[in-house]
């Protein structure tokens, strides 16, 4: 069967601060990509807009800002995670033949009212994200050790990374120190445990296996997706809160699609909305054993979160998803710069939304 | 129409249980949904049950004992304890009013209600 691959990708610079709308943000990544492409006869037929902010008809105005005609125009949300649901869309449309060229972008802005879900009443007036992370962090700690520092470690090691991605929104390397010394939110989780919700946008091109090869010399191919949702509320998320069960059954299911397994994965890049996300997302995705996380945070078998994670880059929430694949591809392709990870064949995109609710991976490989 | 309701956009419906929900919280009075025809917990409330979708449904008080799943202290605006707590088969986040709680600890929902900014708020003691 044809495959789906990534013929383009780009990434906007993150920002605290933008008089830009949520449409206009969104014309950035696709500026670039379509530039690119102006010489060639590639017609883009499907626009797909991942965001969570309050917009009317925005991948339609999106398109018509960037003078396209596409065939099929879709707003996807779902919450954090849009962004790769978006490219699931895109893909199961090329695959299904009824379109042959899809640009896929994600946008959002820091004011979204997509970082609190708020219709979730069991959390009483705990509605903000770091509630649920911090019990999270709390189970993880007393039933496998893990340690303060241990999660301080994963911020410092993603700002390292962030340093060398000029699109990200925290460039300053910090120490353990700092981290375990910032503002004390909800115990254990300190500030610099959290990500923060900015604005930002991305965008990838998918293209048939016939349009992928003709629009570039490197495409990279989508070779394996699972997902899973196991509810919208925290109450009804998985009662061991050891363990994100979404992430688990998403995993399975991509491997399983491409028939790898997760030791043959050379780049990731993984949902560290909150330290203690990532060093649960090596569990659960199997990079490790479950409770090895906090000492896996250190290993360098496998590059995690290159561009910076949520940590360092910043999360705009509907447009996470997507650059989390501009890495990846950016990374298979050999495109990453002064970031660039040597010889890898194999990445992944681990995507979530709401205390873990619902889980979305990628695989992703070059050729 | 609480301003509540309309923050959250609920549809117009004929027996609208998330409004009772909330006009019993207002009252300082733990009431949820509970399916007719097949007995569950419709938990967060919801005006349709996700097991046989009957839309008849009744407003019951729980058993208000359970247990403390995890715990937590919050310093974002004051400093208080707050709890994943499962009482009846649901679980909720609430203020612990106690201190010496800890994860398996007997609790029971002591005080309920809507806060200034009206929303729910749950609080938990020892049982």
């Amino acid at each position: 069967m044809s495959r789906v691959g990534i013929v383009d990708q780009s990434t906007s610079k993150f920002t605290k601060d933008t008089l830009l709308s949520v449409e206009e943000l969104a014309c950035e990544p696709c500026k670039e990509i379509l530039e690119r492409h102006k010489n060639t006869d590639l017609k883009i037929d499907s626009v797909f807009l991942s965001t969570t902010a309050d917009v009317q008809y925005g991948s339609t105005i999106v398109s018509e800002y960037l003078g396209l005609k596409p065939r099929i125009s879709q707003r996807l949300d779902n919450l954090c995670n849009s962004g790769s649901n978006a490219i699931v869309s895109a893909y199961s449309m090329i695959k299904s033949g009824l379109c042959k060229n899809a640009l896929v972008v994600g946008a959002d802005i820091k004011q979204t009212k997509g970082s609190q879900l708020v219709w979730d009443i069991s959390r009483g007036s705990f509605t903000l994200p770091v509630y649920w992370a911090a019990l999270f962090a709390k189970v993880h700690m007393r039933r496998y050790g893990t340690t303060e520092e241990q999660m301080a470690s994963v911020t410092v090691k993603n700002r390292k990374n962030a340093y060398l991605n000029r699109n990200a929104l925290f460039r300053k390397k910090i120490s353990v120190k700092d981290v375990m010394d910032s503002k004390k939110l909800v115990e254990p989780l300190k500030l610099l445990d959290c990500s923060y919700v900015c604005n930002g946008a991305s965008a990838i091109l998918l293209s048939n296996e016939a349009d992928s090869k003709m629009y570039t010399d490197f495409p990279v191919w989508i070779e394996g997706i699972g997902s899973s949702v196991e509810a919208a509320s925290f109450s009804n998320v998985s009662s061991d809160l050891s363990s994100i069960h979404s992430t688990k059954s998403a995993s399975d299911m991509a491997y399983s699609m491409t028939n790898i397994t997760p030791k043959q994965i050379d780049v990731a890049e993984l949902h560290d909305a909150f330290t203690i996300m990532e060093i649960m997302a090596y569990e659960d995705l199997g990079f490790c054993k479950k409770g090895d996380g906090g000492k896996f945070v250190s290993q360098n078998d496998i590059s995690i979160n290159p561009r910076g994670g949520l940590l360092g880059t910043g999360h705009p929430l509907g447009a996470t998803g997507v650059a989390q694949a501009v890495e990846i591809s950016e990374q298979l392709k050999g495109l990453a710069g002064n970031r660039q990870i040597k010889d890898c064949k194999m990445g992944l995109v681990h995507n979530m939304s709401a205390a873990g609710s619902s889980s979305l991976v990628l695989i992703i490989s070059k050729d | 129409m609480y301003q509540m309701i309309d923050r959250f956009n609920y549809p117009k419906v004929s027996q609208n249980v998330v409004k009772e929900f909330l006009d019993s919280l207002r009252k300082g009075k733990f009431r949820i949904p509970i399916c007719l025809k097949c007995d569950l917990k419709i938990w967060p409330p919801a005006n349709i049950c996700s097991n046989c979708y009957s839309g008849k449904i009744r407003m019951s008080k729980l058993e208000p004992r359970g247990r403390l799943i995890e715990h937590s202290f919050s310093h974002i605006d004051s400093t208080e304890k707050l709890g994943l707590v499962e009482i009846s088969g649901i679980r909720i986040i609430g203020i612990l009013s106690e201190g010496n709680l800890n994860p398996g600890s007997a609790v029971k929902l002591t005080k309920c209600g809507l806060d200034k900014d009206n929303f729910p708020y749950y609080e938990f003691s020892a049982a």
